[in-house]
């Protein structure tokens, strides 16, 4: 009476693959006595079909286990901080060292930090030093000013004519823009004695045209030359993000070019401009091999006083400069991340509030 | 915004005068033995014999061997640490970061000058540590090879950790989730997601420490070290006399670098390689 005759598999297994079919119930339908039937045959070995749960380890094996990456890890950056700080920690003892040997640590002073705003009252009260030390110190403050002059408006030069030359290069065509881009990777890429003789040459050509000295001018012509670049590069990923309509809205709207320029474009990219800036900085304050090329005779920067002066003509005020420069920058990169931090905090509680 | 095309003129007339026309004084003056530069009167010499001697190859080969290892060393440390700190789960990285890359601020040549005054005999913690009673041992590494290549990871390698740092922040995390619910264990998942993207950062860092390594030469020299090219080359122009042979020696580096940014250019057509 029975009749039993199978007339589909299901298809339920269709979309898996082989080695899930194996494990999945098989589905059938079947006639019994004229009535539809569905039938699930389990397969011989069940095996289950999530993922085998690993073995459950005590909870201080995981924590130990966790405790020494984080171990590891610190372990890897105080390395990596040890080795960058060293120097760092040599010059901040020897602009405290009351001595005018650096080598050797007499006692605790503070002069050479004094001997850095006026050299005549600091360091003539000590009876070891002589005037060629307060000339030694005076030749340093000089050399600080000039060093700063040259990084300040070679920053500001350079991110102005940066904004303008990247917004020329981001409105040209895609195989101009390339070629414009590589060469002005070319100051980047190029070893900085390169680029140091290079810029000597052209200025000793082109200067005794005039009859002037390299000096100040192409000092400040080289800096402005290898700050460009970096300032343009920083400011091109983000000009390509505008919209360009918005430019030409403000000026359809009635602004001025220069207007629309200032209130639309400047505000959008203005991320990329202090990133520019910082690059700029960055490499002017620090530079030597151009410097010393391009006009160290007449006009020496802190680099260049600290490799053309043997360490007995170069005034320990050097390291008290250093010092305030690297704690001072620390303090605005603090300050820096304290500002952002408070902002964000701001905005979280003003919309928690709405 | 088209209309600022032509502000792009400006910077093409500056590059060529201070880029391309210094580049062929530089090739003509090459040739050239005479004082100082004279383009147009100077007499045909072959600086070649110089340059192919002795000398001038040792300091190459030295050079180049020497900002090689310094390269590898910074590269083995940084990615660790930049890939620890671009990985983190810790809020303030940027501050921790930029603690490290600090340093970059301050005087390159004075920070060389101090490691390597403790490479020497008496120096600033020998005398400070005598004071409380215990005797430092002296390194004694001034002007030998590991002093040299110590002093010059301690001063670049900020430079490798930042771009590192900078191309492995950008990557989207959930390439990481994704890659772990594919399958990949951990190691796979650095090698086949996280290495391939963060090469940009390390191509950039290998520019910025390799170059200045192997061309520069008042890290060097404050090291102790005299015999790189770069020392070479500031010799040839600190005398009139021999501007020719140095335009040499820059312009056989200038084609090596050349070769290099050809080679960047054809993998980044953008430029976003190098910041």
């Amino acid at each position: 009476m029975m009749s039993k005759k199978v007339i589909s598999k299901g298809n339920l297994v269709q979309n898996s693959n082989k080695t899930k079919r194996k494990l999945k119930n098989k589905k059938y339908q079947v006639i019994i006595n004229n009535q539809k039937v569905l039938i699930t045959l389990k397969p011989k070995q069940m095996l289950p079909v999530t993922k085998q749960q690993p073995k459950k380890l005590p909870i201080s094996y995981h924590r130990s286990k966790k405790i020494l990456a984080t171990i590891l890890k610190i372990i890897i950056i105080s390395f990596a901080a040890f080795l960058i700080y060293v120097p760092i920690v040599v010059i901040l003892f020897q602009s405290i060292n009351g001595s005018k040997n650096n080598d050797v640590f007499t006692n605790f002073s503070l002069k050479w930090y004094g001997g850095l705003f006026n050299p005549e009252y600091f360091l003539n009260n000590d009876g070891h030093l002589s005037s060629s030390d307060i000339q030694a110190a005076k030749e340093l403050q000089e050399a600080i000013f000039q060093t700063f002059t040259v990084t300040i408006s070679s920053t500001i030069i350079s991110t102005i004519l940066g904004i303008l030359f990247a917004l020329g290069i981001n409105a040209l065509s895609r195989k101009k823009r390339q070629k414009m881009i590589l060469l002005n990777n070319v100051p980047i890429v190029n070893a900085d004695i390169v680029t140091a003789v290079t810029l000597m040459i052209i200025f000793q050509v082109f200067f005794s045209i005039f009859h002037i000295e390299l000096g100040f001018i192409s000092i400040l012509i080289s800096h402005i030359f290898f700050s460009l670049p970096y300032v343009v590069l920083s400011i091109l990923p983000k000009l390509s993000e505008i919209d360009h309509n918005l430019y030409d809205a403000a000026v359809d709207l009635g602004c001025s070019p220069f207007k629309a320029l200032l209130k639309v474009i400047i505000p959008a990219i203005k991320s990329g401009i202090i990133m520019g800036m910082l690059f700029a900085f960055t490499m002017s304050i620090d530079d030597f091999t151009i410097s010393y090329f391009t006009g160290a005779r007449l006009y020496s920067n802190v680099s260049c006083i600290i490799y053309l002066r043997k360490s007995k003509s170069l005034s320990p005020s050097v390291y008290a400069y250093n010092t305030i420069l690297t704690f001072g920058i620390l303090l605005v990169l603090v300050g820096y991340n304290i500002y952002v931090h408070l902002k964000n905090q701001k905005k979280k509680l003003k919309n928690n509030k709405e | 915004m088209n209309r600022f095309k032509k502000m792009a003129i400006p910077y093409l007339i500056w590059m060529i005068i201070l880029v391309l026309i210094p580049i062929v004084i530089l090739i003509i003056m090459s040739f050239q033995r005479t004082k100082g530069i004279k383009i147009f009167e100077g007499t045909f010499n072959n600086n070649f014999k110089i340059i192919f001697s002795k000398d001038v190859m040792q300091r190459l080969w030295l050079s180049f061997i020497y900002s090689a290892v310094v390269t590898v060393f910074c590269l083995i440390i940084a990615y660790p640490v930049a890939y620890i700190i671009a990985r983190a789960n810790f809020k303030h990285r940027f501050l921790v970061l930029s603690f490290l890359i600090l340093p970059m601020w301050s005087n390159t040549l004075l920070r060389t000058k101090g490691i390597a005054s403790l490479f020497m005999e008496g120096n600033i913690f020998t005398s400070l540590f005598e004071k409380i009673g215990i005797t430092l041992p002296t390194l004694n590494w001034y002007a030998t090879p590991m002093g040299v290549i110590t002093g010059m990871i301690s001063m670049y390698l900020p430079f490798m950790i930042l771009p590192i740092y900078n191309s492995l922040e950008k990557i989207d995390k959930s390439l990481y989730d994704a890659s772990d619910d594919l399958g990949a264990n951990a190691f796979k998942t650095f090698w086949k997601v996280t290495f391939p993207i963060s090469l940009k950062g390390i191509t950039t860092g290998i520019i910025l420490v390799f170059l200045p390594c192997a061309t520069g030469f008042g890290v060097a020299e404050q090291l102790g070290e005299n015999g790189l090219i770069g020392t070479y080359i500031k010799t040839q122009f600190d005398n009139e006399a021999t501007y020719g042979v140095g335009a040499l020696v820059s312009l056989i580096i200038l084609v090596i670098i050349i070769g290099a940014l050809f080679i960047v250019g054809k993998v980044d057509k953008e430029g976003e390689t190098l910041l």
